[in-house]
This record gives C-alpha cells, sequence and structure tokens, in this order.
C-alpha cells in the first residue's frame, strides 16, 4: 500500500527540500516507486537537486493547482541512472520558478483538497510505493492539508532555539492531527556539538527520539544542491544517515499496514 | 451531545484543526485522502464520537454536514471538501 511522507520544517533553511529529494532516492534505490511533489510553491528548488528545469510547454503541479491541467501531465520522470539501474523511479511534481506565476498563487492560492486528488490521482497510474511532500516552512492550509493526509510527518530542525520552539509547535499540530508517525530529525549539526547531547535535549523537549542527527557537512555545501549527496557521496556520514532514516521509514510503514 | 450550530460556514484546514471535540476532528480527516467507507464512519461514530451510528444525533450529524458540504458522500465513499 502506497505510503505518504511530508517532509517539513517550521522554519526555512533546515534543508528540508535536500532532504526530501535525498529520501526519495534512497527509497527508490530499494527499487521503490516513488512521486515527489514540490508543494513549497512560494520558494520552490527540490527540482534544482534533480537537475531539472522546465521546458517550454512543460506543465508544472501550479497548473494543475490553478490551471486544472491533467496532474499526469504535470509529474516528470527524474530518475537518476543510478536507482533506474536499481530499479526504483521517482517523478517529481515541480512547481514553477516563473514570477508571475508564483505570484499568482501567494495571490489567489488554491483549493488545497486539490492537492489531495493530485496524490491520489496518480498512486494506482504510477503503482507508487510513497508519495514525498517537499512541504512550504511554517504553517499554513497547504502544510496542514499535507500533514493530515501523511502516513509519516518528517520534521526537520536544525540545534537552534528558533528550531526548537517551531518544532514543538508543528509536532503539536501534527498530534492534533493525529498523524500516525512523526520523525524528528536534526539536520545541519556542526561539529561542535555533541550528537548524544543533541539526542537527548530532542528527547527531552518533544518526547520523540531524533530518527536521524545529520551533520553540518562542507561536502554537501560544495555540493550546492548541484547533486544528490546520497549518489554522489555514498559513503558519506550524511548520506548513510539518510539511508537509515529511508530504512527506518521502510520498516515502520510496512508494519502499519499490518 | 454535539452541538450542530458550531458546524457552519466554509471548511478549511486550520478551522478542522481548531474543531472540537476529537471525534469530530477524525470524522473529517477520515474524508480526505480516499475518502472512508460507510462502515469506517461507524467505527467513528462509535468509538470517537460515541454515538451509535444508526441513532438519530448520528444521522443528524451526517446530514447537518451534508448539508453545509463538510463531509459529502460521493459513491461509495464520505469525502471532505473545503
Amino acid at each position: 500500500m502506497v505510503k505518504i511522507v511530508s517532509v517539513h520544517s517550521f522554519r526555512g533553511g533546515t534543508g528540508k527540500s535536500n532532504l526530501s529529494a535525498n529520501l526519495s532516492v534512497s527509497l527508490a534505490m530499494m527499487g521503490k516507486r516513488i512521486a515527489v511533489f514540490d508543494t513549497d510553491l512560494a520558494s520552490p528548488g527540490i527540482h534544482v537537486l534533480f537537475d531539472y528545469t522546465a521546458a517550454p510547454g512543460d506543465l508544472l503541479i501550479n497548473d494543475f493547482l490553478q490551471a486544472n491541467a491533467p496532474i499526469k501531465k504535470c509529474i516528470h520522470d527524474v530518475t537518476p541512472r543510478q536507482v533506474r539501474a536499481a530499479k526504483g523511479r521517482i517523478w517529481l511534481a515541480p512547481a514553477s520558478m516563473e514570477s508571475d506565476k508564483i505570484a499568482k498563487i501567494i495571490r489567489e492560492g488554491y483549493e488545497v483538497e486539490k492537492l489531495n486528488d493530485a496524490m491520489f490521482g496518480l498512486i494506482d497510474e504510477l503503482k507508487l510505493d510513497y508519495v514525498i511532500v517537499d512541504t512550504h516552512p511554517g504553517i499554513n492550509e497547504e502544510t496542514l492539508l499535507s500533514a493530515a493526509v501523511s502516513d509519516a510527518l518528517v520534521m526537520v530542525m536544525r540545534p537552534d532555539s528558533q528550531d526548537y520552539l517551531g518544532t514543538a509547535v508543528a509536532i503539536e499540530v501534527a498530534e492534533r492531527l493525529d498523524v500516525p508517525q512523526i520523525n524528528l530529525v536534526v539536520n545541519k549539526l556542526p561539529d561542535c556539538f555533541e550528537p548524544s547531547s543533541v539526542k537527548e535535549k530532542v528527547k527531552a523537549s518533544f518526547d520523540y527520539d531524533p530518527s536521524a542527527i545529520l551533520p553540518l557537512s562542507s561536502d554537501l555545501l560544495n555540493l550546492a544542491s548541484g547533486g544528490l549527496a546520497v549518489l554522489e557521496y555514498p559513503d558519506h556520514q550524511w548520506t548513510l544517515q539518510v539511508k537509515q532514516l529511508a530504512s527506518l521509514l521502510e520498516s515502520t510503514l510496512q508494519d502499519s499496514d499490518d | 451531545m454535539i452541538d450542530l450550530d458550531a458546524f457552519s460556514g466554509k471548511l478549511s484546514m486550520s478551522r478542522l484543526l481548531s474543531l472540537e471535540p476529537v471525534g469530530i476532528r477524525r470524522l473529517l480527516k477520515s474524508g480526505l485522502r480516499r475518502g472512508a467507507t460507510n462502515d469506517e464512519v461507524a467505527v467513528i461514530l462509535k468509538n470517537d464520537c460515541q454515538l451509535d451510528p444508526e441513532s438519530l444525533p448520528a444521522q443528524q450529524l451526517l446530514e447537518h454536514f451534508k448539508a453545509i458540504g463538510w463531509f459529502v458522500y460521493h459513491g461509495d465513499r464520505w469525502k471532505t471538501h473545503f
């Protein structure tokens, strides 16, 4: 049965899109079929990680949400070569980078239930195993909908006081919406922080053990969204932990089917 | 006793989030994704809303939600609309 995983953060700059993309690839490397939705419509970016550039005439998720374009025409196969070799597939529903379309979506919004319809319109058609939703930071109608329909909410935060406060709010909202599974990920942990201390602080703050504590990595900074870390640096500590997170999601979410 | 007058106007996700009692949130959440079957709705009414699904209050609740367009039966499933 398909699983919907929303990757969210209360604040921007947490590496949410980077994690969404690399988590998608890690799952696809297990032979899974993945659709990635970029619902960060005000500040899209995940397409860059998949090296996708919209060609003239390409339809994007904005065209489905605001112009009733068929959702099947708004997704694009972005499967990297290594993923294809592993029998996985990744489709991306990218958001528009055109300023007028971004302005239109901010100005007019859209009916959030269309997001729901978009996901479930594709699940059967593409025989998907996972839908990964890269959300807009903070709390708004779209992120609430994404959380409400998710089997798991991956909350990304930095070890920063503002992130602790914001993440607490987001978790409270997710619990109120009965999200079945919440996975906390601490990202961009500087060298000077002791992971075990951060783990204890996260547990004390939220009553959840972090599912991953990912280091701030100069290698990732050098990559500068110019590729997918799990493919470029397969043995890097950051990559290994993202793969573990993917395995954790795969095992826990499949267990929830039982 | 659920006060039906508390449920009116346009539904939004932020409105859904604020609804009480919790059974109402669960009922409306069940109408997301692919929607809820009659059996699934009956379980929520019984377990989360403490209403016998066949009872008059349960039927009045569903009729009210249908009337205001929040929770509508389509084909074989209940769907939540915003």
